[in-house]
């Protein structure tokens, strides 16, 4: 008996036979596969793409209010504020120098257009008021996150946070990605609800407007608000400080300055040294140190000529010797000029402050 | 609506004041409170070109492919990054606000405070807690964390 298969084909072939267009034979495909072959294995293709985080106005906000903080440190370590003003705490120290561009705290909000309100502002007609679509490359949920974590960092250091704790930070990643997607969700779930909206991935503005009021009972014009009295003006307040900071800091620098070439106007170490020569009297320079001399030998029982000068070698060879030690605080170690400072220390405290003149 | 005011249409009437309740909206329905704003949104979207946001477009975008939409209109999306933006200003500032409040009390209670200038603002989570609670984002941290 013929055993019948449930899979059998039928032996008369009454298909019809396919063309020899229909179908590629072996021999032809032969040569393809070859030339596939040649060209190697397919490697899969590695798109990087790099997330910028571009907002030119909150990174000059930040900057302005590093370089405020960087001087105000300045001002409190070299200054001491009395009422309304500071002043020197050593007029002998000179003060560093800061070296801030101009273009840090230059004004990039100085259009109209943020001045004026929006309805008397005119529309220009570009590419993005047209609405012009735009395609965004793809990236993973991994890169998100930690662009949102920057951004996160630099929306605490722009409100006035200087650190964050960790989990904070991450609650706060959390917390903006939360919103997104409960934001995306809401406007997700109006075209839902819409028949003729249910199968549309056209974004509309209509449906956001109401998801954003369903969502935080706002509607979405405070954003303009928001841009305009928190950032811009936030940018414009920092700047302004700055400017008023730097103002002042150059004041003391100025301040500092004329008081260190005062000194060094008023008193030349190398007068000092041809005074036990006897030899300086009348350069105007050495007056002024001179006349320190002078009062001192006079306090100490010496005497002095009208101008200022010292009367006798003998005189202050005398008090050099003696071990005179008016003012022993101020007798530090003066050994650094060899002769100089040997006689200095018998001098007491005029020389020790001459000689710490010098060493300055 | 990609290239067009998002379907909203101005009537050209004899009032200038009128015109804008009589605008047709996208949306559908009669819905007179909600034509109004929507005027104002097409003249605030064309705005909006230099209000750059931190949040990037791209990472706005993919979450706005994960919800099922095309974002391919560069207005919207921007707005979106904003209104993000804005709302996490806000939290912060409350969190600013405990953290003052917390470091004041602090202050006043040990003799000698700090002075304002080197007060220095750390965000914890005790800062950040109650500001999410009143947004409406409520956290629960397991006894063991900070």
């Amino acid at each position: 008996m013929e055993m019948e298969h449930w899979g059998s084909l039928p032996a008369e072939d009454d298909g019809v036979q396919l063309t020899p267009d229909k179908y590629v034979p072996t021999a032809a495909k032969k040569s393809k596969l070859d030339e596939i072959r040649l060209r190697g294995d397919p490697q899969p293709d590695e798109k990087h793409h790099k997330v910028e985080l571009r907002s030119a106005l909150v990174t000059q906000t930040i900057e302005v209010m590093k370089q405020t903080e960087v001087l105000q440190s300045l001002i409190e370590t070299y200054s001491n504020k009395n009422g309304s003003s500071n002043y020197l705490l050593n007029p002998c120290l000179m003060i560093p120098e800061v070296d801030f561009p101009p273009e840090n705290a230059a004004e990039l909000v100085g259009s109209q257009k943020f001045q004026k309100p929006i309805w008397f502002t005119p529309t220009v007609d570009t590419a993005y008021s047209r609405g012009d679509p735009q395609a965004y490359p793809e990236i993973s949920s991994s890169a998100c996150r930690q662009a949102m974590r920057k951004v996160m960092c630099g929306m605490l250091r722009l409100a006035g946070f200087t650190d964050c704790s960790e989990s904070a930070g991450q609650l706060l990643t959390d917390a903006t990605e939360e919103f997104l997607r409960s934001f995306i969700g809401e406007f997700r779930g109006y075209y839902d609800s819409q028949p003729r909206l249910q199968k549309s991935t056209v974004l509309q503005l209509v449906p956001l407007e109401r998801a954003h009021v369903a969502l935080t009972g706002t509607s979405l014009t405070q954003v303009h608000n928001y841009y305009k009295h928190k950032v811009l003006a936030r940018n414009r307040v920092e700047i302004g400080e700055f400017n008023s900071v730097l103002q002042e800091y150059d004041k003391l620098m100025k301040e500092s300055q004329s008081s260190m070439q005062k000194q060094h106007n008023e008193f030349n170490g190398h007068d000092f040294l041809n005074i036990l020569d006897n030899s300086a009297t009348g350069s105007s320079q050495s007056i002024g140190g001179n006349l320190a001399m002078g009062d001192m030998l006079q306090d100490l029982g010496g005497s002095t000529g009208s101008s200022g000068t010292v009367s006798s070698q003998q005189m202050l060879y005398g008090l050099l010797d003696s071990q005179i030690s008016s003012n022993t605080s101020n007798m530090t170690g003066t050994s650094g000029n060899g002769s100089t400072g040997g006689n200095g220390n018998g001098n007491g405290a005029t020389v020790s402050s001459f000689h710490a003149t010098f060493e300055t | 609506m990609v290239g067009s005011n998002f379907g909203i249409i101005y009537h050209n009437s004899a009032g200038g004041a009128g015109s804008h309740g009589n605008h047709g909206s996208s949306g559908g329905g009669g819905d007179r409170e909600r034509i109004t704003p929507a005027s104002h949104l097409s003249d605030f979207m064309s705005q909006l070109e230099d209000y750059t946001p931190l949040i990037p477009d791209a990472v706005t975008s993919h979450y706005l492919n994960m919800g099922g939409f095309q974002s391919d209109d560069k207005r919207i999306v921007r707005l979106i990054s904003l209104a993000a933006q804005k709302y996490m200003s806000d939290i912060i500032d409350d969190a600013l606000q405990h953290s003052k409040a917390r470091t004041h009390m602090q202050t006043t209670n040990t003799p000698g405070g700090s002075k304002a200038k080197d007060r220095k603002f750390t965000l914890t989570m005790e800062d950040l807690q109650p500001a999410l609670a009143d947004y409406g984002i409520n956290v629960r941290k397991m006894d063991y964390s900070q």
